[in-house]
């Protein structure tokens, strides 16, 4: 039987000595040949196809996270939080020129990637979804992924309360310690949903003679979050927009553990206000950290 | 010995109020809560997928004044269901729809839906006080009092009346909230009016509808306690719209038409 199901192709990650098996919804490993036809006249169709890039490889997955770290009401965190969350928290505001990647194994397919986009979005009393892509890069000679795709039978277990996954249930938008909204003169904003979203910039190093880059160096990253609430800031928003932290608390249905996504002085770069016949006014506003 | 739970061993009170001719009553919830399927594991976790509600839906004969239309506004109301030796309290309950009927041989009925946006269950919610009955004097309705003002009516029989008032609201979720921030009674309400009439001279509308053909209708409903004046609950509704007529007749009855009016209310 060559049919692979989905419980048979668990989705792992490991990083700097750490490991963690991902609860993923759904997972897309792609891969792409860079070639051009090579044409010239006297010659009917192509004479050829050949390579002009390297070969590229990326992988993209839709999970729950499973929480490990603890935020306090004094937003100090402590312990570590899932990989993807340390890994993107870190590496947004490294210092550090080269970016070392994660190496991923997904149903006995290896290989090793950047994070490329990272995007979660936070809906009422609801699991927290995160989308996730990597791009998988090789080395020297050595192809992106490696590996062939084979069934493994993991152990039957009860089934349970998702108890450590990241849930709205107690999470918190805040600034300045205080919930993040929206207040005019006498009301105070309702924050309904927030999309949140961070790409990262890569610049692949390549040696003449070799397909793969031999390393990345890590340019820029960009973070932005969409903000749903009941309430609109009639004043306009400032042509600077306006600085202050967010941080976005995201905590396990069991409210024990947590994980944190910081927004260091994002900008108000956009507001919006709509409303259908029928319906209530809702007003979006999009801030951006850029790193 | 088996045992069971009959009428007399229970009792709905809203707002510490004993309702009264409650004649059938149903409240419940299903959980939000969805199986999580992930690659590469063989067992199932389950999270809340959206905020929970649950719902209660009554009955009641029209023996007392309406006690259920005051809800039909933006106030939501609490309760407690007593049955033997237990209770269930639920909070934040709002109307979602409310009805009123009658027709001939029978005492006029009012239903009630609500959605509990609060808690339901078996737990102190709030404290829990003594309910009083709600009127110690049983007032009942009956099709014999009830007055329908409708020009249409003068010759034609009415055989019964149908009033639904659909009241919708929409909860406004915190993203981090079990319980809605806010639940925005909207506008407007929908009014729907159902007549079944036993025609004399009564002419059918035309079914284009077009400026000339169309029908509106001032309608008002007076329901008086049993072989009385004194009114319990009227109802008017100014420009109804004639938006349905259905002529039934076979070898067995009398001809009958029924005939549905819609109207707003806006908020």
């Amino acid at each position: 039987m060559a049919t692979i199901r989905y419980d048979q192709v668990p989705l792992t990650i490991h990083y700097n000595d750490r490991s963690e098996t991902i609860l993923a919804y759904n997972c897309a490993l792609s891969e792409a040949a860079d070639l051009r036809p090579v044409k010239g006249i006297g010659f009917k169709g192509a004479v050829e196809q050949t390579p002009q890039g390297a070969r590229t490889a990326s992988i993209s997955f839709s999970y729950t996270p499973v929480l490990t770290g603890i935020v306090d009401t004094f937003l100090e965190t402590t312990g570590s939080f899932n990989i993807i969350n340390d890994l993107a928290s870190g590496l947004k505001t490294s210092k550090q020129s080269i970016a070392s990647g994660v190496d991923i194994v997904f149903g006995g397919i290896s290989g090793e990637g950047l994070l490329s986009s990272y995007s979660l979005s936070l809906a009422p009393y609801s699991p927290v979804q995160c989308d996730v892509n990597f791009e998988l890069f090789g080395s020297g000679e050595n192809i992106p992924v490696s590996g062939s795709l084979t069934a493994t039978e993991g152990e039957k277990e009860e089934q349970s309360l998702a108890g450590t996954v990241g849930h709205s249930a107690y999470s918190s938008f805040m600034t300045s310690g205080s919930p993040a909204t929206i207040t005019s003169e006498d009301q105070t904003g309702i924050v309904q949903s927030v999309d949140y979203s961070l790409n990262f910039q890569y610049e692949p190093v390549y040696k003449l003679g070799k397909e793969f880059p031999f390393s990345f160096l890590y340019h820029s990253a960009e973070e932005e979050a969409s903000i749903t609430e009941n309430v609109y800031q009639a004043s306009g928003i400032a042509f600077t927009g306006k600085n202050e932290n967010f941080h976005l608390n995201i905590k396990a249905l069991d409210g024990s553990t947590a994980m944190q996504l910081k927004m260091d002085e994002p900008v108000l770069s956009n507001t919006q206000v709509s409303v259908d016949a029928g319906g209530l006014v809702n007003a979006t506003k999009q801030i951006r950290s850029v790193y | 010995m088996l045992s069971r739970i009959r009428r007399e061993e229970q009792k709905l009170a809203v707002n510490g109020t004993g309702v009264n001719g409650v004649q059938s009553l149903n409240f419940g919830y299903e959980s939000t809560a969805q199986p999580i399927s992930t690659l590469g594991h063989k067992n199932m976790i389950y999270a809340p997928s959206s905020p929970q509600t649950a719902s209660i839906s009554a009955e009641s004969l029209l023996v007392y004044d309406d006690f259920f239309l005051e809800f039909t506004g933006a106030i939501p109301f609490s309760g407690q269901i007593d049955y033997k030796n237990k209770k269930v309290q639920f909070t934040e309950a709002y109307l979602s729809s409310y009805s009123s009927s009658c027709s001939i041989g029978e005492i006029p009925t009012l239903g009630m839906q609500a959605e509990v946006y609060g808690e339901l269950g078996t737990g102190e919610f709030f404290t829990p006080s003594s309910s009083s009955p709600h009127d110690t004097t049983v007032q009942t309705a009956g099709y014999n009092s009830i007055n329908i003002d409708l020009d249409e009516f003068n010759t034609n029989r009415v055989m019964s009346y149908s009033l639904d008032i659909q009241t919708p609201r929409t909860p406004i979720y915190d993203f981090a909230g079990r319980t809605p921030a806010e639940v925005v009674s909207d506008s407007p309400l929908d009014v729907t009016l159902q007549f079944n009439i036993q025609p004399d001279d009564y002419e059918i509308k035309n079914m284009r509808f077009v400026p000339e053909e169309t029908v509106f209708r001032d309608v008002s409903l007076t329901i008086n306690e049993n072989s009385k004046n004194n009114s319990m609950q009227s109802f008017s509704f100014n420009n109804m719209l004639l938006v349905s007529e259905q002529y039934q007749i076979n070898t067995e009855s009398t001809a009958s038409i029924a005939f549905t009016l819609k109207g707003t209310i806006f908020r």
